[in-house]
């Protein structure tokens, strides 16, 4: 090893000498013994190198981080092999079905109003699969962390217009994991994360019902991607609750009475 | 290890390493819940722990590099670029700045460099982990560490100077220091 090759590998230690015991560093440590200019410099490199580290350690980590990557990691959801084959099977199954009414009826066509509300639930749907596979997928990553629902609402109210105004008495008293504020075909749409003691985490996604046209005069149950969901319509609101529980139990956490 | 141990471990250095990148509160809260995200989703197909903070530091720097959609391809530095002495700095003068105004001299420097420079001064890893979690070879590594610190501190001078960085990358010291052995 040249003294070249020493200085190279010396200004790779770490200044506290983690690296010391590694076989290339002590060649290169006895190489440079006998060279005292040079031993001198990487001295003072190190002084420097020790300086900017204690810096950047410095750097201060939200006080709020911890608790949402445990909250995030809390409600990824692990659905079960066969759930996942379930689904697939499933939407399989719907195209089959689709393509054999289609290659039997293809004299019928549908009325104006099938064709309006066949366009509204197409919104609504296209809004479960992202919201399912948001949670799935994509992951959420909290705007504001919190157990406690009435904080992360004040929050909701003031940083967002699809915040939920009002959640039914068997959801608002449940413990909180945090909430999202994130977009959807450009619109906002907010998400509020509860947990239960018997099914759960469900997560509650708003969105202004101005920016999902649907076909919502009663409360409309449907699976998917692993998931039950529950939409309706609340004061100029969309909400939609998604959990893995029975339709029945989400039907009693979302709706009011 | 279980998965509030890993946090508890590793939170810290991953988010001071993705706040050097990104410069942003937001963003490095984002990119460090992310990271543990992939992990907590992943957990069953990495069983060998001893590699988590590797893996993790790996992950958060590619879901960096992958929002800032950089698809720049950096050629492998020649170990021949780091033979000379690096430009001198004075120590007081860079005591007295603060943490800030290393961060913002970081990000004046190109991320190629910026990534090991900030794996190497938060003392995580050694150049070899280093080199694997950016997937290059150990003397790219060294190179890039070299001309990372050279930038570094020139923009440091230009700082303690209190006059504005300018953007000239030193690729070699003027002074080519004779070393005898």
């Amino acid at each position: 090893m040249n003294p070249q090759e020493a200085r190279l590998i010396l200004q790779c230690r770490r200044a506290r000498g983690q690296d010391d015991s590694l076989p290339a560093m002590a060649e290169a440590r006895q190489t440079i013994e006998n060279l005292p200019d040079l031993k001198k410099e990487l001295e003072e490199d190190a002084a420097f190198d020790a300086l900017i580290g204690e810096k950047l350690r410095s750097i201060v980590v939200p006080s709020t981080l911890r608790s949402s990557i445990l909250a995030g990691a809390r409600i990824t959801p692990q659905i079960p092999w066969w759930r996942r084959r379930l689904t697939v099977f499933s939407a399989a199954a719907l195209l089959a079905v689709g393509v054999s009414s289609l290659l039997v009826k293809p004299q019928l066509f549908p009325s104006g109003h099938e064709i309006a509300s066949s366009q509204a639930n197409t919104g609504l749907t296209e809004f479960r699969e992202a919201t399912t596979k948001k949670v799935n997928h994509d992951g959420i990553h909290f705007s504001k962390a919190s157990e406690d629902f009435s904080e992360l609402k004040t929050y909701l109210a003031s940083h967002s217009a699809s915040s939920p105004d009002q959640v039914s008495h068997a959801l608002s008293p449940l413990p909180t994991h945090g909430c999202e504020i994130f977009q959807w075909k450009g619109h906002e749409v907010t998400l509020v994360c509860f947990e239960t003691k018997d099914a759960g985490t469900v997560h509650l996604f708003t969105i202004n019902a101005s920016d999902l046209p649907a076909d919502l005069s009663a409360p409309l149950l449907a699976s998917a991607n692993g998931w039950e969901t529950i939409t309706w319509k609340q004061n100029g609101k969309i909400m939609q609750l998604i959990g893995q529980t029975t339709p029945e139990r989400l039907k009693q956490l979302a709706l009011p009475g | 290890m279980d998965f509030t141990t890993l946090v508890d471990t590793h939170y810290r250095g991953l988010y001071q390493f993705a706040y050097s990148l990104a410069h942003s509160e937001a963003d490095a809260s984002d990119l460090t819940q992310e990271t543990f995200l992939r992990w907590a989703q992943k957990s069953g197909q990495l069983r060998d722990t001893t590699k988590a903070k590797s893996w993790l530091f790996t992950t958060l720097y590619r879901l960096f590099l992958n929002r800032r959609r950089h698809v720049t391809r950096f050629p492998h530095d020649e170990l021949s670029d780091a033979e000379t002495k690096l430009p001198p700095v004075d120590s007081n003068a860079v005591r007295s700045l603060e943490a800030s105004e290393v961060i913002s001299a970081l990000q004046e420097i190109d991320e190629t460099f910026r990534a090991p420079l900030v794996l190497f001064y938060l003392e995580d890893h050694s150049y070899q982990e280093i080199a694997a979690i950016l997937d290059v070879p150990e003397g790219t590594v060294m190179s890039r560490l070299w001309r990372g610190k050279a930038l570094l501190r020139d923009k440091m001078k230009d700082r303690s100077k209190g006059r504005p960085a300018n953007n000239i990358i030193p690729m070699q010291s003027p002074k080519r220091k004779e070393v005898r052995s």
